[in-house]
């Protein structure tokens, strides 16, 4: 059997984050204990916007034909890099705590592990860089100016508070048939995510994945999308449900944000809510799309909160735009990893480092952009098959 | 004059062909530099064009004539310059209007 599995009970994350909202405050709790601040929601508004902006103009400019030689430089430029504003975002919310965080990782041991839990999902928390980028001015080591952000050198996870006990469904054992299935809807207008799907099925072939692939002979009637995508996300037997597609988020009508799956199919994220209504009961969701993460101050939704409220309990999403062939290379990596008996939380973080350490191309860059919503530790564990009987 | 190193604004969002990739969602309008003079050299190239696929249009067509021709056009944030056609999406575009008038126009 193949069970999606918490292991070792006793795994504990290195340190964990609770951030508790509190009037116009949040509540840092490291490990348990209380810090000494609070950070005020308008700075951490701030703080989200001013990321979002970094990733953005970095995405622009690789866009615009950044090269492998400027990316160094466009990271730590103090005016608008990703890893300065990283680093800045880091000094706002931890201030004088810092040098204790650090001493309280370095004792980890391998890659320490950091779960976030909170209820106000408004940090990218891969993006904080824990140096001062002016150390690395002049530097054109790629792996070495990018090392001090968190999503390079820690395992990050969030979760919803309360913190979820052993007991808990949601982390209890969830034994599914040998081997794992998987769930692959498609944007087949997507040259890229064709790519992930020639994997996916190479892999069945090969007997290490069972999978089940949403049928693409749909017509652009809105009712027959619902009626398919909803009835093939309620399908008992999916262990990971993957979507390889656009997504685009309507700001000023946030339920009208949608997933593309090509030829003019829109899956409008309300359509979660309709007939059938849609309830995951798959143990792992990855949403291979574009900006799916962390909710925005001014929005009131995001996907990983709606796919939450549709059952949904571990997502793997994106925190901003994606270009897809790094999309197609990262799921590659990632289910490898994990097929290999790595937990969620070491297969994501891996797939990063193997594609930056190793990637000879610039966009390689934006894997910094994956992000966890579950619980790091769960593995997929292969077991014996046993007789019933 | 412009100088090799003058640039103007162009605000939108790289369009997906531009730098030949291929991205998994809408990324957002950003104001991007373009070179004035590389700017120059496209719109003359683009107006050139245009102007030989216009000479093979009739004058007179049954009882009216064509004396002028709009076009609308595009500058992409790489300065590229497009013909806007029918259905194209309005995303990651500058437009520019250009009106062909004939330098005369014979009437019986």
């Amino acid at each position: 059997m193949v069970v999606l599995t918490r292991g070792h009970y006793s795994r504990r994350a290195d340190m964990s984050l609770l951030i508790r909202p509190h009037d116009q405050a949040l509540e840092l709790f490291v490990n348990g204990t209380p810090v000494a601040l609070a950070v005020r929601r308008p700075d951490i508004a701030l703080i989200n916007n001013d990321l979002a902006e970094a990733a953005s103009q970095l995405v622009t400019a690789l866009q615009l034909g950044l090269t492998r030689g400027d990316l160094g430089s466009n990271l730590i430029n103090a005016a608008s890099g990703l890893a300065a504003r990283g680093h800045a975002a880091l000094n706002a919310i931890f201030g004088s705590v810092q040098a204790d965080i650090r001493e309280t990782l370095a004792a980890a041991f391998g890659v320490p592990t950091i779960e976030v839990l909170t209820d106000e999902f408004l940090i990218p928390w891969e993006w904080l860089y824990d140096q001062s980028p002016h150390t690395f001015v002049g530097t054109r080591d790629l792996a070495e100016v990018t090392s001090p952000f968190w999503a390079l050198n820690r395992i990050v996870s969030r979760r919803r508070i309360p913190r979820l006990s052993v007991s808990d469904p949601q982390i209890a054992p969830v034994a599914v048939c040998r081997p794992p299935t998987i769930g692959l809807i498609l944007n087949d207008a997507l040259q890229f995510a064709l790519r992930e799907r020639e994997w996916l099925r190479a892999q069945a072939q090969k007997g290490r994945i069972r999978l089940r692939e949403l049928p693409l002979d749909l017509g652009t009637d809105a009712w027959e999308l619902i009626r398919t995508v909803n009835r093939f996300c309620n399908e008992p037997g999916i262990d990971i449900l993957h979507l390889a597609c656009h997504a685009e988020s309507d700001t000023s009508n946030p339920l009208r944000s949608f997933l593309d799956f090509g030829h003019d199919r829109h899956y409008q994220i309300d359509y979660l809510d309709q007939s059938p209504r849609v309830g995951i009961v798959a143990p792992l969701v990855f949403l291979n799309a574009c900006s799916t993460g962390v909710r925005r101050p001014l929005e009131t939704f995001d996907f990983v909160q709606a796919l939450w409220r549709h059952g949904a309990t571990n997502v793997l999403a994106v925190e901003a735009a994606m270009e897809s062939r790094v999309a197609a290379d990262y799921a590659v990596k990632f289910y490898e990893l994990l097929l290999q008996g790595l937990s969620l939380g070491e297969a994501v973080y891996r797939a990063r480092r193997a594609l930056i350490d190793a990637g000879d191309k610039v966009e390689d860059i934006v894997a910094l952009f994956y992000s966890l919503y579950a619980e790091p530790f769960l593995t997929l564990q292969v077991r014996d098959t046993y007789k019933v009987g | 004059m412009s100088t090799s190193t003058e640039a103007i604004l162009v605000f939108g969002t790289p369009l997906p062909g531009d730098g030949g990739q291929e991205w998994r969602g809408a990324v957002g309008a950003q104001a991007v530099e373009v070179m004035t003079a590389e700017l120059i050299r496209r719109l003359g190239a683009f107006t050139k064009h245009l102007q030989d696929a216009f000479a093979s249009i009739e004058q007179r067509v049954g009882v009216y004539d064509v004396d002028q021709i709009e076009v609308a056009a595009v500058v992409t944030t790489t300065g590229k310059v497009c013909l806007l056609g029918v259905g194209a999406e309005a995303s990651g575009e500058a437009s520019v209007r250009l009106v062909f008038r004939r330098a005369s126009v014979e009437r019986q």
